[in-house]
């Protein structure tokens, strides 16, 4: 067994005591689940929606249906598989509804470069120009990903953006790897002909 | 290789899904062709720009300030709920479903309409007695006394003498009988 698998397995136990101990009523417990994957159900959000504000929305209410639910947690996948299921459909049914409310959807939200609380730290020296260039590109990033159905861009977010492995996307949106791959070949399609100009 | 084939597997490629001769063929192709080492060189591209797309993380502050947050709404709700009955897919659940309703269906038929081998001759049900009795105005001999239908060829006693199937009989007759019947 490699190093990584060891450390996936061991993981996956800690996660099933803290489930345990979160079911007889131990808050705390929850709490360090909540803090484990946090920045995780963050990143899954705010890639499906592009808005800080609504991703910090949405990773509250996925952490409250998981704490809601937690006793129908089945110990047969990891906690993190079925954590981001809930994540995923969270996500997929508030775009549904922001959707039918056309009036209240969401617009991603393009972020300033300069003086962005949430802007990461490798970007935080750049000015000027490169700024710019940056902030148009993820601009368009952004708009090739809204062209996507929720299930191609989920699959694009979670594996291209969030780096997880097929085999670990296929658990969360219960398909097969094969089905996996093949959306994220479309969708890979797609993005590269809305982005065309940045990849020349 | 042809270039089509190039395209179609150039994410698999890229994602190190190919292995052995095919991947051969591919580097072997892509020495030759500059259209496909264009193709590669954008679809990697692309890649790097998705990565590049990673998440701006909030600051410190404001993730530590998430769990405390949840934690009020969480006290505000009080324990999880214990999990209600679901039904997953079990195909024996299923199929035991299906034959409980498939027995019910019957059951009521069988029960509310009358059964195909029933003529009733004046509207008037018997029912399902074990024992009955009859009073019947009319004729009471030959081909217009009224008939009963001891159903589905169930044999049935009529004034002490065995019947079955379809018979006349006599009014006041009292007999008992296997089944439904009618007259």
């Amino acid at each position: 067994m490699s190093d990584n698998e060891s450390k996936k397995l061991a993981d996956k136990k800690d996660d099933f005591e803290l489930v345990r101990a979160t079911r007889k009523g131990d808050r705390e417990a929850f709490g360090e689940l909540v803090r484990k994957y946090q920045g995780k159900i963050y990143s899954l959000a705010y890639g499906m929606v592009g808005n800080p504000a609504a991703a910090d929305d949405l990773a509250q209410e996925i952490f409250l249906k998981t704490y809601r639910n937690i006793k129908k947690f089945r110990f047969k996948s990891s906690f993190y598989t079925w954590l981001y299921r809930i994540a995923l459909n969270t996500v997929i049914t508030r775009r549904k509804k922001l959707r039918e409310d056309k009036h209240l959807e969401l617009k991603p939200q393009i972020l300033d470069i300069q003086g962005s609380p949430y802007l990461p730290a490798r970007l935080q020296g750049e000015k000027g120009d490169r700024a710019m260039t940056r902030k148009e590109l993820r601009r368009d990033i952004r708009q090739a990903l809204e062209t996507l159905s929720d299930k191609h861009k989920a699959v694009v977010v979670m594996h291209d953006i969030e780096g997880i492995p097929h085999n670990d996307i296929a658990g969360i949106i219960s398909c097969s790897e094969g089905t996996v791959r093949s959306r994220l070949h479309y969708a890979r399609r797609r993005l590269r002909e809305q982005l065309a100009n940045w990849l020349e | 290789m042809l270039c089509k084939q190039f395209k179609k597997n150039v994410w698999d490629f890229l994602d190190g899904r190919l292995a052995g001769r095919p991947a051969d063929l591919y580097s072997a192709h892509l020495k030759d062709c500059p259209r496909c080492r264009d193709t590669l060189a954008r679809a990697r591209r692309l890649l790097e720009l998705l990565k590049d797309e990673s998440v701006p993380l909030p600051p410190a502050a404001y993730r530590d300030s998430f769990w405390p947050r949840l934690r009020e709404r969480i006290s505000a709700e009080g324990r999880p709920a214990r999990p209600r009955f679901v039904l997953r897919f079990n195909p024996l659940s299923y199929a035991a479903i299906g034959a409980a309703a498939a027995a019910l269906v019957l059951w009521i038929s069988l029960r509310e309409s009358p059964s195909p081998f029933f003529r009733p001759m004046e509207g008037r049900r018997a029912g399902r007695p074990a024992n009955f009795a009859m009073a019947i105005a009319g004729p009471t001999a030959g081909k217009d006394a009224p008939e009963v239908d001891y159903i589905s060829g169930r044999s049935g006693s009529v004034g002490g003498r065995e019947r079955a199937g379809t018979d006349y009989i006599l009014p006041g007759a009292t007999g008992s009988c296997g089944g439904r019947f009618e007259v």
